[in-house]
């Protein structure tokens, strides 16, 4: 499991989020729809759990640790 | 042709601005009259509401952010006006933001156009010739 | 060809074949706007599947045909036999330049002529000012207009200038826009489309959306894309292509026209009127799109109709607006319009039709290739069998093991064989899909009525049967249109429907498969059949008094018999039944005819699934050809008379430590034995685990055929095979090897 909130509420995407990670994003969203999200430490985010972040209009708390995203999204 | 005469000028068409602010309701209203269009205003979307109700708009400019009704509860009701014409009057959308989510939100309550703030007088007459048939 | 113009040919002649279906069927339900939508939607396709390759002489045609079926589908031109003719003879035309698309990666040089001639006459249906909305076509002479961009594409030039205007000032490299929409399913095919776009080298802009408003986050479906990803590149188009190679029909690649640029000062200067209105319909697109919301919906509608006629009317485009204004549906009136101030470069706009692709994952692969595997499966054979002679060879010293892996290869090859040839099977849909229009245009041409069923198109078979199917079944039907339905008139008369009924259909029984057809007209009169073989004297008249009805019935396949009382276009000259017979005898296989007067005719034939084909040596011997199966053949050998010995009657020699007898063929069969001569030509054959060489003049080809068991008299006569009827018509014998083994 690539996807976890902490104990502030926060919710981290780490390492590589395959697409397996898209369903449990979603739940920790809809559980809490204005936790912040912190993608510091993601990499290679599948475009599913990215697609999520945006359909939850999510804004991550800083850049993506993913260079190409922190780029070009 | 009355309607071939009509597109040549913008004088007979009628545009209803849609701002609380006082200030930017007097600066889209000096652009566009300047460039031939008949301006009135309204301070929210209540009052918009009464103005297109009583008498025909070719578009209305309408601000996102208004206290009492706004922008988007507001191009909705029109939309849902039982007056066939009056619920197809075009409506430009203006707003500060430019996200995407927003210019959606326009879509989905029934804007016809999205333009983000600031926007420039050119810009403002353009839009609205396009947007009402009407040559600048 | 590259890839992309691949993907077209094979694309487009789906495309073809799906439009004309639908034309058919659009002609018999001419007020179904189901049919309609269909014909139209393959058009506009196919229009925007040439304008992507770059054809403008077909775009030009098929927009010219769009126009007609859109005054079709907005009801102001019936969709009479004329238009479906028309069409008809607009997607042969295609079908002819895809043609000469694949073979030359051009069309041909006159194609920008045809295109307007057949335009013209496309646009003589349309109502008066209907035609003056065609207008702005794109201009043929122009290799594609490149002036007009895609909006998001000038928004991304626009947002990404600065890194834009550094690549101008270093880079030569054309700059290429990317619209990828991947299907809502492609999470599950292992897709990940932002992995994709990541590959994209010299990535310039990038930007991605929802394709459709993103749900309530309750209601999303994680795992279904609803994304659209937009990009420039300043790469080639070929290496952008290569990534997105497995998701073609996803991907739009376009080159990015140095008019769209941004020129050296960049100046932020929003986009050109023409520009702006284009948008401003996009957007009245995009609005029409928001269906989730009941309430205003009839206001949305308006308004965007309102707009759109404004804008157009604000670039003094009155004649694109009128047309706007007199459509209904604004949806497509809006896109219409568009179309008419883009050019086909331009993406389409996003029709979400993957939902009547089928849900199977299939893989194309070409015919060559298939047909090369198939080969090499063949030789594999030939190289089992003489692995087998070579084990043999050893002299069966009781290695067990060189045995048992021989055994496991043997198994293996036929296995392989097996599965390969399996991939040669295919569904007789293909064949079928060809009817409905010949029996349209035949029966269009003799003024009768006939509806078409088929049934069991997917029955699968091998593919050489399939391809060989057509043309007997085209003999079929045109006999049952031409001659087995009667006029409209005569079957009013009979108190039969006016509109007669053919029915094809394709079934398997065990091994074999059927291919019925049923027409129920007139049926076959016995009497006339006899008078007819009576004229014709096929047979003496005492024999053919002798015949029963169902026997004489079967003359009709009897070669030079024709049932048609006057040789109509039809039916053409001389071809009759006799051609189908041989025809379907050639691949293994029967045909059947039963008949009842004033009923109708069926004509079944009966064909093997997969077709046996043998290889055979062909052999001179005695001055005859002979087939022998190469299954049988080890190998040839030449020998200097002095090798035979001759052992009291029989002659022998010796081949690797092993007596080989002789036997000669011509003497066997009883023909002309050649004087001896310098050489001796041998075929060694084996079977039963004997080993003879068999005397033969000349080796001929080498052939694969679909061998015939023995008929008629020569059916009990032990040493043959079969027959097989060869390229030049002559009837080879094929002779059984075991069976003459001495």
């Amino acid at each position: 499991m690539t996807i976890r909130r902490a104990d502030d509420g926060t919710i981290h995407l780490e390492g590589a989020c395959p697409v397996e990670d898209a369903e449990p994003l979603l739940q920790l969203l809809l559980a809490s729809p204005k936790s912040p999200v912190d993608w510091s430490q993601c990499q290679k985010p599948h475009t599913a759990v990215v697609q999520v972040l945006m359909a939850a209009g999510a804004v991550p708390t800083g850049p993506c640790g993913d260079g190409w995203i922190a780029k070009w999204l | 042709m009355a309607e071939a005469v009509a597109a040549r000028t913008s004088e007979m068409k009628r545009i209803l601005v849609v701002d609380d602010s006082s200030l930017v309701r007097l600066y889209y209203r000096a652009a566009l009259e300047k460039s031939g269009f008949t301006v009135e205003q309204a301070i929210n979307g209540l009052e918009a509401m009464e103005k297109v109700l009583s008498e025909a708009f070719d578009l209305v400019i309408v601000d996102v952010n208004m206290p009492r009704m706004d922008g988007l509860a507001f191009i909705a009701a029109l939309r849902s006006e039982a007056d066939a014409h009056i619920a197809a009057t075009p409506a430009l959308m203006i707003s500060t933001e430019s996200e995407r989510q927003d210019m959606l939100a326009a879509t989905s309550a029934g804007a016809n156009f999205y333009l983000v703030k600031p926007v420039s007088e050119a810009d403002l007459v353009k839009h609205a010739a396009v947007l009402t048939g009407a040559s600048p | 060809m590259n890839e992309l113009q691949q993907q077209f040919v094979t694309e487009a002649r789906e495309l073809v074949r799906q439009a004309t279906d639908d034309l058919i069927s659009l002609e018999r339900d001419s007020t179904s706007a189901a049919h309609i939508d269909r014909v139209f939607r393959a058009f506009h396709t196919l229009k925007g599947s040439a304008g992507v390759v770059e054809l403008p002489a077909m775009t030009l045609l098929l927009h010219a045909a769009e126009d007609l079926l859109t005054a079709v589908r907005g009801g102001s031109v019936a969709a009479n036999g004329e238009i479906v003719d028309l069409s008809l003879a607009c997607l042969d035309q295609v079908s002819r330049w895809v043609d000469d698309f694949e073979e030359a990666a051009a069309l041909p040089a006159d194609a920008g002529e045809a295109a307007r001639s057949m335009a013209e006459r496309l646009r003589t249906f349309l109502p008066a000012d209907n035609a003056a909305v065609v207008a702005p076509a794109p201009k043929v002479t122009a290799p594609v207009a490149k002036g007009e961009t895609a909006d998001w594409v000038v928004r991304l030039l626009d947002r990404s200038r600065d890194k834009i205007a550094e690549h101008l000032r270093s880079g030569t490299t054309t700059l290429h826009s990317i619209a990828y929409e991947p299907i809502p399913g492609c999470f599950f095919n292992g897709d990940d489309p932002l992995e994709l776009m990541r590959q994209v080298p010299g990535l310039l802009a990038f930007h991605i959306e929802p394709r459709e408003p993103f749900p309530p986050l309750a209601e999303l479906d994680p795992y279904a894309c609803n994304l659209r990803l937009q990009a420039i590149a300043a790469s080639e188009r070929d290496d952008i292509f290569k990534i997105f190679r497995m998701v073609p029909d996803q991907v739009r690649i376009a080159t990015v026209p140095e008019s769209a640029l941004p020129s050296a000062p960049v100046s932020a200067k929003p986009a050109q009127d023409a520009s702006l209105i284009h948008i401003v319909l996009e957007a009245q697109l995009e609005l029409l799109r928001v269906t989730d919301k009941p309430e205003g919906l009839a206001g949305r509608i308006g308004a965007a109709r309102r707009t759109a006629l404004n804008a157009l009317r604000s670039g003094g485009l009155t004649s694109i607006a009128d047309a706007v204004e007199r459509n209904d549906a604004v949806s497509d009136a809006i896109e219409q319009a568009l179309a008419g101030l883009t050019t086909s470069t331009a993406p389409d706009t996003p029709r979400t039709d993957t939902g009547d692709r089928p849900a199977e994952r299939m893989l194309r692969v070409s015919e060559d290739k298939i047909e090369a595997l198939v080969n090499l499966a063949g030789e594999l054979i030939v190289a089992k069998n003489a692995l087998a002679h070579s084990v043999k060879a050893t002299g069966g010293t009781g290695d067990a093991a060189l045995r048992r892996d021989q055994d496991a290869i043997d198994r293996l090859v036929i296995e392989l064989h097996g599965s390969i040839l399996q991939l040669r099977m295919i569904s007789v849909a293909q064949v079928f899909r060809s009817f409905p229009r010949l029996i349209r245009d035949v029966a269009r041409q003799l003024n009768k009525t006939v509806n078409l069923v088929t049934q069991g198109e997917n029955t699968e078979a091998d593919k050489t049967i399939v391809d060989r199917l057509f043309e007997p079944m085209v003999h079929l039907v045109r006999n049952a249109v031409d001659h087995g339905i009667e006029t409209p008139e005569q079957r009013s008369a009979a108190g039969k429907p006016e509109q007669a009924t053919i029915t094809i259909a394709a079934s398997r029984a065990g091994d074999r498969f059927h291919v019925d057809v049923h027409d129920d007209g007139r049926g076959i009169d016995p009497s006339a059949i006899r008078r007819r073989a009576a004229d014709k004297q096929l047979l003496p008249a005492d024999e053919l008094a002798a015949l029963t009805d169902e026997h004489v019935i079967d003359l009709i396949f009897a070669a030079g018999f024709s049932t048609a009382e006057t040789i109509s276009d039809v039916s053409g000259r001389g071809i009759g039944m006799d051609v189908v017979r041989t025809a379907v005898e050639r691949m293994g296989g029967r045909v059947t005819l039963a008949s009842k007067v004033g009923a109708g005719t069926s004509v079944r034939l009966d064909m093997p699934m997969t077709i046996s084909m043998s290889r055979i040596m062909v052999v001179q011997a005695g001055g005859q050809s002979f087939g022998i199966s190469m299954d049988a053949v080890s190998e040839t050998v030449r020998l200097s008379p002095d090798r035979i010995n001759r052992i009291k009657n029989n002659e022998g020699f010796v081949l690797r430590d092993q007596v080989v007898p002789v036997v000669s063929l011509a003497e066997l069969m009883r023909l002309p034995v050649n004087p001896a001569a310098a050489s001796r030509l041998f075929l060694i054959a084996e079977s039963g685990g004997r080993t003879a060489a068999f005397e033969i003049d000349a080796i001929g080809e080498r052939l694969e055929v679909v061998l015939k068991p023995m008929q008629g008299l020569l059916s009990g006569a032990r040493g043959y095979a079969g027959t097989t009827l060869l390229g030049n018509g002559q009837v080879l014998l094929v002779l059984d090897v075991k069976e003459i083994m001495p």
